[in-house]
């Protein structure tokens, strides 16, 4: 997988490069960072593949997602700035 | 103090496969859609990693809490299958529907789109054929009589 993210606020910050435990807090970093900032992310999923447990517990089945594609999320404000 | 709210601007084309089953996510403005080719099968993977994150299954309220936020930020979502619709969640959404059926009524179900994804369809078109038939039997033998 690759991702990038461009910060019109900040001039760049890498919220990637930022300590995250999980794809969940991950989300939830960047619905926090963009909230009422001029922010836009831009991502690129190149076969990335999640195996998403179907229960709890350490030997559970698993599901496999595969994801493929291009994902754009900017403040409303901000969608016509490019 | 009243939480400040963002309007999100999402653009996405996304293909998803959960275990092989293509799930085509696309997104303009603020209108998602999502494309299941089996819409059970991926809302069941969606509630297992919802399970399996949280540890306890999603219920009517996780829904109600997704559907807010949704519409917090501007967002109407719409799952459907390649044939009809099946559920649109979020902003400018408001069915008497959808809180009697599904909790919340930011969501407005597809009867017919649910029966359909559920499974069920082959049954109920069964149901209704037999039902067709037996109709038509009845008004054969009127006129015979």
């Amino acid at each position: 997988m690759s991702t990038t993210n461009d910060d019109a606020a900040t001039g760049g910050r890498d919220i990637t490069s930022q300590a995250s435990t999980n794809f969940a807090d991950l989300g939830k970093e960047m619905w926090a960072y963009l909230t009422g900032k001029g922010a836009a992310i831009n991502y690129q999923f190149v076969d990335m593949v999640v195996e998403v447990p179907r229960e709890t517990g350490p030997d559970t089945p698993r599901a496999t997602w595969r994801l493929n594609g291009t994902l754009r999320i900017t403040t409303a404000e901000n969608a016509s700035q490019g | 103090m009243t939480p400040e709210v963002t309007r999100l601007d999402v653009t996405a084309d996304l293909s998803v496969e959960v275990d092989g089953a293509p799930v085509r996510v696309t997104a303009r403005g603020g209108d998602v859609e999502v494309v299941a080719d089996d819409v059970r099968g991926f809302v069941l993977a969606l509630r297992a990693a919802a399970t399996a994150r949280t540890g306890a299954r999603p219920g009517r309220a996780d829904l109600g809490g997704l559907a807010g936020a949704l519409a917090d930020a501007g967002l109407t979502a719409r799952l459907r299958s390649p044939a009809q619709p099946v559920v649109t969640v979020g902003a400018g959404v408001d069915s008497g529907l959808g809180g009697l059926l599904l909790g919340t009524r930011l969501a407005r179900p597809d009867v017919r789109g649910i029966v359909r994804a559920s499974g069920r369809a082959r049954a109920v078109e069964a149901l209704l054929g037999t039902g067709l038939l037996l109709l038509v039997a009845a008004g054969l033998r009127r006129r015979l009589r």
